[in-house]
C-alpha cells in the first residue's frame, strides 16, 4: 500500500493557493532552517472574513500537502472559525499522513495561527494569548 | 590549547594515521587550514576517491560523507559531526518520489547531489549547481523531474527552455532567507558591487544578479574579476574566505541571516576529536545502497 493518500500526492503535486500576498492583513511563518520545512502564511481579511490566502512552503511532500490543505480550509471563513483550525481537521482532509509526517500537519495549524495573531496584533484587536502557544511542531527535531 | 596548537596536532596525527581530510568550502577557517581538500561536494568525494590515505574525514553534512562513500566504498569514511545533516536532502523520501515516477513515467529523475544516498539509488542521473545545465542539455529524454530544489531548478529550466521540467517544492532553507529587499538594500549601501548569488535562491533574488552560479563559480569569478568590490549571495563563511584570499578586494553578505547552521555544527575540536579516533560518525551504506546510487552519478560523469 502507498504510503502517501492520493489527496497527499495531488496537494503536493498541484498545491493550491500557492504565492504570496504583498498588501496582506496578517503573516506568519514558522519552521527553521533546521527543520527544514519553512511555511510562509498570507491572510487578506475583509469584515473579519478571510477573503484571500496564499502559502508560500518550501519542504517535503507532508509539508507542501498541510500548507495548502489549510489554506483551503479556512478561505472565506470567519477569523473565528479560522482559529480553530487543528492539525487533526487538516490530516482528516488529507486522508491521512505518515505517523513520522504528523508535524507538518501541526505545523501548518501553527502557520495559521501565527498570521491571525499578526492579523490582531496589527489591527489592535485583543485576544487570549493562551491560544497561540509555543511551537510545538519543532520540538522533535530541532527543540526549539 | 590554542587554535594554532590544536591545528598542529591535527595535521600531525593525520598524517601519522593516514587520514585525508575534506572541508566543504562553508566550514570555518580554521577547519580549511587543516583540511587536504577544500571545496564543494562532488569535487571533494572525487578527491577522496583519489587520495592514498583509507580512511577520509568529512567536515561538511552527511549526504557529502554518503556521496564520498559510493565513490571510495573500500575506505572508512567518518562524518566529523554527525549532527550535521542538510534540510535540503531530507525533504524527499524514496516513497513520495516512487509515487510520482509511476504518474510520470516518461520523465526522467534528474536528482540534485544534495540527496540522500538511499534516494539517488531510484534517480536516473544526478547534478550539481554547477553541471546541472550541461548534463540536461546532453540527455537524450527532453522530459525532467528535477529534484528536490524547486529555485535551482527554475534556473535551471530558464537555460534550457527546450525541455520540458516537473518539480517538487522542496528547496534550501539558507538560502532562501535571502530576500529581494536585501538586494535593494544592498545595491543601495554598496553601489560599485557586482552582486553573486547562488542558484538554490529564490529566483526573484537570481534575476537580479550579475552572476549565478556555484560556490565554487561564485569564489572563482570573484577572485578573477577585475571588479574590487562583490556583494556575496550564499553561506556567509564564504564572505570571509574570499577576503582571506584577495585581501585588496572587498566583500559583503548579501544578508546578515545567510548562515547554514549544519556546515557551522562542526568544530575544530570535533576534527580533533575525529584524528584522535574517538568523534564523528564511520558512514555505512549497504553494498546495495552503494552500488544503485552510483549509477546515477556514474550517468553525471557520463553526461557532464
Amino acid at each position: 500500500m502507498a504510503l502517501y493518500s492520493e489527496k497527499v500526492m495531488d496537494y503536493f503535486r498541484n498545491p493550491r493557493n500557492v504565492g504570496i500576498i504583498e498588501d496582506a492583513d496578517g503573516v506568519g511563518e514558522v519552521g527553521n532552517a533546521k527543520c527544514g520545512d519553512i511555511m510562509k502564511i498570507y491572510l487578506k481579511i475583509d469584515n473579519d472574513i478571510i477573503t484571500d490566502v496564499k502559502f508560500e512552503t518550501f519542504g517535503c511532500g507532508s509539508a507542501i500537502a498541510s500548507s495548502s490543505m489549510s489554506t483551503e480550509l479556512i478561505k472565506g471563513k470567519p477569523v473565528s472559525e479560522a482559529m480553530q483550525l487543528t492539525n487533526k481537521a487538516v490530516t482528516e482532509a488529507l486522508d491521512g499522513l505518515p505517523a513520522h509526517k504528523m508535524h507538518c500537519s501541526v505545523l501548518a495549524e501553527e502557520a495559521i495561527k501565527e498570521a491571525l495573531k499578526d492579523y490582531y496584533n496589527k489591527n489592535d484587536i485583543k485576544y487570549d494569548h493562551s491560544n497561540f502557544p509555543k511551537c510545538k511542531s519543532c520540538d522533535h527535531c530541532c527543540g526549539e | 590549547m590554542t587554535i594554532r596548537e590544536i591545528q598542529n596536532e591535527i595535521i600531525r596525527l593525520k598524517q601519522e594515521k593516514g587520514i585525508c581530510i575534506l572541508a566543504h568550502a562553508y566550514q570555518g577557517q580554521e577547519i580549511l587550514e587543516v583540511a587536504d581538500y577544500v571545496g564543494d561536494s562532488f569535487g571533494l568525494s572525487q578527491k577522496a576517491a583519489q587520495a592514498s590515505q583509507a580512511t577520509i574525514l568529512m567536515c561538511g553534512v552527511r549526504f557529502m560523507a554518503e556521496t564520498v562513500k559510493i565513490l571510495s566504498p573500500n575506505k572508512k569514511v567518518v562524518l566529523a559531526n554527525m549532527s550535521a545533516g542538510c534540510p535540503m536532502a531530507d525533504q524527499m523520501d524514496v516513497d513520495l518520489i516512487l509515487q510520482m515516477k509511476e504518474d510520470l513515467p516518461d520523465y526522467v529523475v534528474v536528482a540534485y547531489i544534495n540527496t540522500t544516498a538511499e534516494l539517488k539509488t531510484i534517480c536516473d542521473v544526478c547534478v550539481t549547481s554547477s553541471s546541472a545545465v550541461k548534463i540536461i542539455r546532453n540527455m537524450s529524454n527532453d522530459k525532467i523531474l528535477f529534484i528536490p530544489d524547486c529555485n535551482l531548478g527554475d534556473w535551471v529550466a530558464k537555460q534550457v527552455p527546450e525541455k520540458k521540467f516537473q518539480f517538487v517544492r522542496g528547496g534550501c532553507p539558507t538560502h532562501l532567507r535571502i530576500t529581494k529587499n536585501d538586494i535593494e538594500r544592498a545595491r543601495k549601501e554598496y553601489p560599485n558591487s557586482l552582486l553573486l548569488v547562488h542558484p538554490e535562491c529564490h529566483p526573484s533574488v537570481t534575476e537580479k544578479a550579475d552572476f549565478v552560479g556555484s560556490t565554487t563559480e561564485i569564489m572563482a569569478y570573484a577572485e578573477k574579476g577585475d571588479n574590487s568590490e562583490y556583494i556575496i549571495g550564499t553561506e556567509n563563511s564564504i564572505v570571509q574566505h574570499l577576503q582571506f584570499s584577495c585581501p585588496d578586494k572587498s566583500f559583503y553578505p548579501l544578508s546578515k541571516d545567510c548562515v547554514c547552521h549544519n556546515m557551522q555544527v562542526t568544530t575544530l575540536m570535533d576534527v580533533y576529536h575525529c584524528v584522535l579516533g574517538n568523534g564523528g560518525e564511520e558512514i555505512k551504506l549497504s553494498e546495495d545502497v552503494i552500488h544503485q546510487s552510483k549509477k546515477c552519478i556514474d550517468e553525471m560523469l557520463r553526461l557532464g
